[in-house]
């Protein structure tokens, strides 16, 4: 089956990686696939090296997932439980596995013990964006000149604002700010936040660790996308140089990815030969 | 924000909240402990190469250590005399920083090497003399000539601004100097009041730390990009186009600007706003500030504050014309 749309020319993307100025490695991963429209990024935690054996484990298996599905099933029509697109099943199943994965490692390798990460991915697909989370990485999107979070983080501190504990302002000066509720490889399943949205010519759409976010305002990081859109690059490398100006107590990591062209998916030969007539 | 608060804060270790609870407080949660910070500051900041300290008396090479006369984040500057001609410099010398990886030091010591050597080309009298530059005990130093007078940073302050008439001819000078420079394929890349010295007695003006200011700041950091303050860079400085003569005018223009004003054309109480004003705002009009000055030299600065390197002055030459013509245009009583 060929139906592989390539979206090559319609995005343009960045990522980078960086250790901050605390820690002595980088236990995030990061990977993307513009070719496909899969972007993923994982914050590893664990003692030794497990933080980045749980992110490298959970990026890679979610990237070769998505690909060997993208190259063997139909990627039209609607999962009538979920209601979610083809492509939102496999990216969902493709995390469900990861998890799998790294807690079975843990289970079987003393020095892997504990070990679990976050992931955030974003796939685009026919003018939409999958969006799926577990923890506290997020998404943002930038269109027209308002910046939103489009991940709500799987944290203790979001879930006590969603209980209305706190503001979200008293939020942000509570200490315990870094513990997640929700993790890959820690339990034998993991509940994976998917939602999907249309996307619009000239959206930006943002991934990243807390190493980020908990470094630099929402608002910085919109500032930064608009002064320096042109060159995702820069954009990239000045936020994190922000983050690491303002402490750099983790690892920081951040992909952009800018919609320059609409991605509608090809459609069926019957599609095709109707819309002739349509 | 500079090199040096960032490092202080490092230096202090300010508390990571994070490490406030343990894994036991919160049952099922899972606690993301950061490594001991004492453990990763030991590992970083010792044993460091950076900090340069000489003592009066100490020799460094052929020149023997007087006095220290300055310190910044990346340099130490000391008076010293010259063994070998008897004459007394300004000795710089340079601490590439901890941040550097071992592998790349050498390659950014040749890189600052050869940029020095191609300053020490230029003989112009209104350019800091840059006598020699050279490594001795690991270290990359530039002996320059001493220079007496003040910089112009003591006049960017209210009450403390030149007359507009003398501040604008110093720019033109300077336009004149860089025009010299830039002909000969060297951009100073860090224009400022700071690196402006005016001698009282000479009534002449120097530009100091041609071509290295900014490299020692632009190198210093894994990511590229510059630590300090950008409020005097153009915005192709800032999102890493290629910096031309251009990009002094530029420079040279926020520098008139303040010293006219006594206020920076590009403002913000952070970083991100004021990288956003640089790249994307327009300054104010000189004369909703100074209606007294020219039109003629709102419509200069107008020009060299051009977002587009390619709209400014064709060379810093014609910019340090325009200059010279406002000036002469300005009431020389006028404060």
């Amino acid at each position: 089956m060929n139906q592989h749309v390539s979206l090559k020319g319609k995005l343009r993307a960045v990522g980078m990686t960086d250790t901050g100025r605390v820690r002595d490695h980088n236990e995030d991963t990061i990977a993307w696939d513009a070719d496909i429209g899969l972007f993923v990024l994982a914050d590893g935690m664990g003692g030794y090296n497990a933080g980045e054996v749980a992110s490298g484990i959970a990026v890679k298996t979610i990237m070769n997932l998505v690909r060997e599905a993208y190259a063997s099933q139909e990627l039209t029509g609607v999962d009538k439980i979920s209601g979610l697109s083809r492509p939102g099943v496999i990216l969902r199943d493709s995390i469900a596995r990861a998890n799998k994965i790294i807690h079975q490692t843990s289970k079987t390798q003393a020095q892997c013990e504990g070990m679990g990460t976050t992931v955030v991915a974003g796939l685009l697909h026919d003018n939409r964006v999958i969006i799926a989370h577990v923890g506290d990485s997020r998404m943002y999107r930038l269109r027209a000149d308002r910046f939103e979070q489009v991940t709500m983080d799987h944290s203790l501190l979001q879930e006590l604002v969603d209980r209305g504990f706190y503001t979200p302002e008293e939020a942000q000066r509570v200490t315990n700010k870094n513990y997640v509720t929700r993790a890959l490889g820690v339990e034998p399943t993991v509940e994976v936040e998917v939602s999907e949205q249309p996307v619009h010519k000239g959206d930006y759409f943002v991934l990243c660790s807390d190493g980020l976010t908990d470094m630099v305002e929402d608002e910085d990081i919109h500032l930064t996308i608009s002064t320096f859109g042109s060159n995702l690059n820069t954009v990239s490398k000045q936020l994190v140089q922000l983050a690491n100006d303002n402490g750099g107590r983790d690892n920081i990591s951040v992909m952009l990815v800018q919609v320059t062209e609409p991605f509608p998916a090809k459609k069926g030969i019957l599609d095709r030969i109707l819309g002739w007539f349509g | 924000m500079s090199g040096e608060s960032y490092l202080g804060r490092w230096m202090r270790g300010e508390p990571d909240g994070s490490a406030s609870a343990g894994a036991d407080d919160f049952g099922g949660l899972m606690p993301r402990l950061p490594q001991p910070l004492e453990a990763s500051l030991a590992s970083k900041t010792s044993p460091s190469r950076s900090r340069v300290t000489m003592k009066p008396g100490q020799a460094f090479g052929h020149y023997r250590i007087e006095r220290e006369i300055g310190r910044g984040a990346m340099a130490a500057v000391y008076k010293a005399s010259d063994d070998n001609d008897s004459r007394v410099v300004a000795l710089k010398i340079l601490s590439l920083g901890d941040d550097w990886p071992e592998d790349r030091l050498e390659e950014a010591k040749l890189r600052l090497l050869r940029e020095a050597q191609a300053t020490s080309q230029m003989q112009h009298p209104d350019i800091v003399t840059t006598y020699e530059a050279g490594e001795c005990e690991g270290k990359v130093y530039l002996a320059m000539e001493l220079v007496e007078g003040v910089s112009l940073s003591t006049h960017t302050y209210e009450g403390r601004l030149l007359p507009p008439r003398m501040a604008t001819e110093m720019c033109a000078r300077v336009a004149d100097a860089l025009h010299f420079a830039h002909r000969r394929g060297i951009v100073h890349r860090d224009i400022k009041p700071a690196n402006i010295v005016f001698d009282q007695h000479s009534r002449r003006i120097r530009i100091m730390d041609f071509g290295v200011a900014r490299f020692a700041d632009s190198q210093a950091t894994r990511t590229g990009i510059v630590l300090g303050s950008p409020s005097y860079m153009a915005p192709e400085q800032l999102d890493g186009r290629p910096v031309t003569g251009s990009s002094d005018q530029f420079s040279l223009g926020v520098s008139l600007f303040q010293l006219l004003t006594g206020m920076l054309p590009f403002r913000s109480d952070s970083m991100p706003g004021l990288m956003n004003a640089i790249v994307m705002q327009s300054h104010p009009p000189l004369q909703t500030i100074r209606p007294d000055l020219p039109g003629s030299l709102a419509e200069a600065l107008d020009r060299a504050l051009q977002k587009d390197p390619d709209a400014r002055f064709d060379s810093a030459a014609a910019m340090g014309l325009a200059l010279h013509d406002c000036g002469r245009q300005i009431d020389p009583t006028l404060r």
